[in-house]
């Protein structure tokens, strides 16, 4: 009987590893095609747009660049010039101090003429208490409002900002993060543009900046990282952004929009009640709360994606670093999804619901898992002698020359839409990567990812119970109190 | 997608039906005793089968007895049965002389494990082995020298295998091959397309780097040498003088020139100007231009319209009217920029019909025109108030503050009362931005609204248009303990109308939040704030 069921669920698993090799071959290409389609509409589009007018029409637009700023003291300065340099004309800079421990707030204060304000500050989202709104005499910084706050992570952080922010978009970003002069008029467009839909939020492609040149705060010469690691991410960005969101945004079911560079419907990001500082993957729980408001509200809407470079930033090259930032992207992925698993496979969220989330349940959430139980199997397979060399072989080199496509493809697209990496010695050592990323670097990546689903289950962070109970509704948070000793 | 699965499905049936048809093919290779023995002959041996003979020779025939080979032994009844052989041949060597002496009664007999069988039940046992693929035609190995086509037609036809094909009995073997097959089409499809799209762009971009410094010569040599009347006179001739003809007729360097004079137009003004737009019909590059209107891409349509409005080609006009309606936004977009830049009996009726919303994009191309235009021309913006469509008319409330149309607020005023509470909202901004104190009784009845967002517009236009009452109102509003956001927006308008009524409310006050706002009020550092 028990060797029956043994050879039952063997079999299940064989059938169940075809139809996930299957699924993976037939989602990846579809993939690549709709990106395709995706990036030449975006590309012919791009021709008929006059930026110039969205930087001075009183139709365009104002924009709030919410920044916290964590033990930023080295860069802030020349950070927060940056920012206000940007070429747009209704736009304020909002950086917040998260509770520094190094001289963030002094140089802030030193370098813009800043004095502590009387600002009447309404916890409209829940945060941790405000110690001071900074403002300058001087008008050249009249763009510029400092918020100094008890420390509570970046998620609280952002939300002290959405709280004093007065523009109708909110552009969340990493202080540390360069952004192109043009980056606001771009990225408002799709805001302008749509007429029978909301966009309630606008992602961006984050480039990587490790080796660059960079002068008035635009990458001026590009160079692939030196280190193994850098190029991996530099192809890992490209498939992300360039591929999987664009194909994403073209059957309007984009579920992330990176936590580096996002611009926000305000008015909709408060009706969701901010950010959810409790889980570790606040990006992608902000678009999922927000999108699932809207499907409950029953109003048309978009998410729309910039893939013009218009953002970069340092990526780590270290591995300690690198696991530690996997670890927590999949257990952000754990806990978004868990949260709202009302919506899984329920028609009432339409794509949301039956597409995306179940995308990412099985190819994102689950894959290192199922490759995990696919080296088991293979190797249940050879100990009880039933393992078949051709299969093995066969479903191997097929999904190893799929990567190696959809890798080349992705980088094929950044050099057909915008060619940045000129050089040739750089696209050599790209295409070496590719050709050993999966031998070499993914088993790690598959380690990391089985390493945040332990640590989720031990429960790490904390709220692991109100995470596993899950919203019934989007704007359920807005009764979750984050911060007990709020004073409101 | 779809199709793609689709197309699987039918794949796998096709194999699964074929794997049904190989069960069905089993035919026997005797139909009667002769062919049975020929067949036991070439067999020899089989498992559990012996051979035999039985005979009931005539009284006094004692012949067989005295046989050897045979053994023969007493049966049942007057019956004579031989010694069992395994093998056919020595079976056959060893009765063949008596078989044909009818007095012995001789005949073949069997053993089926050992249990003695007639001929009919010898054939049952051999036909199931058969189909149970227990016994197979045992295969002739051709001497060496021999000749294989002889002795191939020497063996009766079969079809291969019985029509069972092992391949497709193996279903996972079956998908595996399928996807790889399936994958390798796909990706192959792929990177021969992308390499293509690749090459050809390169080659563009290297031609059109050629073409340009081909052209740029030559352009700014009659831009400067050449009167508009020489211009005129050119003949085509003349142009391949200038141009290369061979070059001159490809498709690519009539885009390169089009770019070229389309860029140098839009940094030149006056006479070169005129001189441009004359080269460009010369060229004969407007029809292009107007070609590209009946294209079915829409980056084509709205090319040709980018270059219409841009070189003046009042005569597509026709065709750009056309377009407006157009469900494509940029066509849309485009040609009524282009209608409202060229036409000369422009207002703006043709966006007053415009079935679609109209976008913030739209608003601001259009704005930026009718800034330019509305000084020269009278552009009817009232029009838009009765529009059907309710973006465009709130895109009529915003022209009026936008351009200044003072002469428009009366139209307003009446309008106003009527309307929905979003348009409402947008004539409040209006009577802020341009200050009108007439409306002040309209703003109060707006603070009384039961909807927040009007509350709101019409508090922030108190704050600049409002009276004594707008103050009386707001005083109450904050009485009623407003969200704090509402509260702060009460406190500044009051602040505003009438600083004596917004110190005594905020003295008499003990809520924790006025006292609060009333600091941020106070502050001079946060007055935009």
């Amino acid at each position: 009987m028990y060797s029956f069921l043994f050879y039952f669920v063997l079999e299940l698993l064989g059938i169940f590893f075809l139809i996930i090799s299957f699924s993976v071959i037939v989602i990846y290409l579809t993939t690549m095609f709709l990106s395709a389609l995706e990036l030449r509409d975006h590309l012919r589009r791009n021709r008929f747009a006059d930026y110039q007018d969205i930087i001075t029409s009183p139709i365009a637009p104002g924009v709030s660049i919410i920044a916290p700023a964590y033990n930023e003291g080295q860069n802030i300065v020349q950070n927060a010039k940056s920012l206000m340099s940007l070429h747009y004309g209704k736009f304020e800079v909002v950086i917040i101090n998260d509770g520094s421990k190094d001289d963030t707030l002094e140089k802030l204060i030193e370098a813009f003429e800043l004095e502590k304000t009387n600002y009447a500050y309404n916890y409209q989202i829940d945060c941790k208490p405000v110690r001071g709104v900074y403002k300058s005499r001087n008008r050249s910084y009249s763009k510029l409002l400092i918020i100094d706050k008890e420390n509570g992570g970046k998620a609280d952080a952002l939300n002290a900002g959405i709280n004093v922010s007065s523009m109708e978009i909110i552009a969340c970003i990493d202080v540390d993060c360069i952004l192109s002069h043009e980056s606001i008029t771009r990225m408002v467009r799709p805001f302008m543009e749509e007429t029978n839909r909301k966009v309630i939020a606008v992602g961006g492609v984050i480039g990587i900046a490790n080796n660059c040149d960079v002068q008035d705060g635009t990458v001026t010469k590009y160079r692939i990282p030196t280190s193994l690691l850098g190029r991996f991410q530099v192809i890992e960005y490209f498939r992300a952004f360039l591929m999987g969101r664009m194909a994403w945004t073209r059957v309007n079911g984009l579920m992330l929009i990176s936590g580096a560079f996002g611009f926000f419907n305000r008015d909709l990001v408060l009706a969701v009640g901010g950010y959810f500082p409790k889980t570790v993957g606040e990006d992608m729980e902000l678009v999922v709360r927000m999108r699932r408001y809207m499907e409950e509200q029953g109003i048309a809407y978009k998410v729309g994606f910039v893939p013009d470079p218009l953002c970069w930033t340092e990526v780590p090259e270290d591995e300690a670093v690198l696991k530690r930032q996997r670890n927590r992207w999949i257990r952000g992925t754990i806990e978004t999804l868990q949260l709202h698993k009302a919506m899984r496979f329920n028609p009432k969220y339409g794509v949301l619901g039956m597409l995306s989330y179940p995308y990412w349940s099985a190819f994102e959430k689950f894959a290192p898992i199922i490759e995990l139980v696919g080296a088991l199997y293979t190797f249940t397979l050879i100990v009880i002698g039933d393992f078949s060399a051709f299969y093995f072989i066969a479903l191997y080199s097929m999904l190893y020359l799929l990567t190696l496509l959809v890798s080349s493809f992705s980088i094929l697209y950044e050099q057909v839409a915008y060619n940045n990496y000129k050089d040739k010695k750089d696209l050599r050592k790209l295409i070496l990567t590719v050709l050993i990323e999966p031998f070499i670097i993914h088993p790690k990546v598959v380690m990391w990812g089985l390493q945040g689903h332990i640590d989720f289950i031990k429960g790490k962070g904390g709220w692991g119970q109100m995470i596993r109970t899950g919203f019934k509704k989007s704007e359920d948070r807005k009764h979750v109190e984050t911060n007990l000793n709020t004073e409101s | 997608m779809e199709k793609t699965f689709t197309r699987f499905c039918v794949l796998f049936l096709i194999v699964f039906s074929c794997a049904k048809v190989g069960f069905a093919q089993d035919t026997l290779p005797f139909t009667d005793s002769t062919s049975f023995f020929q067949f036991l002959e070439k067999q020899q041996q089989i498992p559990s089968f012996k051979y035999r003979y039985k005979a009931v020779p005539k009284a006094g025939e004692n012949t067989l007895l005295e046989d050897s080979v045979l053994s023969f032994s007493e049966g049942a009844g007057d019956t004579l049965v031989s010694k069992s052989f395994d093998d056919y041949s020595s079976w056959f060597q060893a009765g063949n002389a008596y078989l044909s002496q009818d007095s012995l009664g001789f005949q073949p007999a069997f053993l089926i494990y050992d249990v003695p069988s007639d001929l009919t039940a010898a054939q049952a046992y051999v036909a199931n082995l058969w189909r149970n693929k227990d016994i197979f035609l045992p295969e002739e190995t051709p001497e060496v020298g021999e000749d294989l086509v002889i002795l191939a037609n020497l063996v009766p036809y079969e079809s291969g295998n019985n029509g069972r094909f092992r391949f497709f009995s193996d279903y996972k073997l079956v998908i595996v091959v399928s996807l790889i097959g399936f994958f390798l089409v796909m990706a192959i499809g792929m990177i021969l397309f992308m390499v293509y799209i690749k090459s050809s762009h390169s080659r563009r971009e290297a031609l059109k780097e050629e073409y340009e410094n081909q052209i740029i010569g030559p352009l700014s040599e009659l831009l400067f040498e050449k009167s508009e009347e020489e211009i005129d006179a050119l003949k085509q001739a003349d142009i391949y003088a200038i141009f290369p003809e061979k070059d001159f007729k490809k498709e690519l360097f009539k885009f390169v020139l089009i770019e070229k004079i389309i860029s140098l137009n839009k940094q030149m003004k006056g006479d070169f100007k005129d001189k441009l737009k004359r080269l460009y019909k010369k060229f004969k590059l407007d029809e292009i231009s107007i070609g590209k209107l009946k294209s079915k891409r829409w980056d084509k349509v709205t090319n040709g319209l980018v270059h219409i409005n841009e070189m003046d080609l009042v005569e597509a006009l026709p065709l750009v009217r056309e377009l407006t309606d157009s469900s494509n936004f940029y066509i849309r977009s485009q040609s009524i920029a282009t209608l409202l830049n060229l036409s000369e009996k422009v207002d703006l009726t043709t966006i007053k019909k415009q079935p679609y919303p109209l976008s913030r994009w739209q608003q601001m191309n259009y704005l930026r025109i009718i800034k330019y235009l509305h000084i020269q021309k009278s552009l009817k913006i009232d029009t838009l108030f009765s529009a059907q469509n309710q973006s465009i008319r709130l895109f009529g409330y915003k022209l009026v503050r936008m351009l200044g149309r003072v002469d428009l607020l009366e139209q307003l005023s009446e309008l106003a009362p009527e309307v929905e509470d979003i348009e409402k909202i947008e004539i409040l901004k209006t009577y802020q931005i341009i200050g009108v104190h007439t409306e002040a009784a309209f703003v109060n009845t707006c603070l009384r609204s039961d909807n927040i967002a009007l509350v709101k517009a019409a508090a922030r236009a108190a704050g600049a248009i409002g009276d004594q009452a707008s103050a009386h109102i707001l005083i109450e509003l904050l009485e009623e303990k407003p969200s704090f956001e509402l509260k702060m927006i009460y406190m500044d308008t009051l602040n505003k109308l009438d600083q004596s009524m917004y110190e005594a409310f905020v003295s008499q006050s003990e809520d924790q939040d006025l006292s609060q706002i009333n600091d941020h009020l106070q502050d001079p550092l946060l007055q935009n704030v």
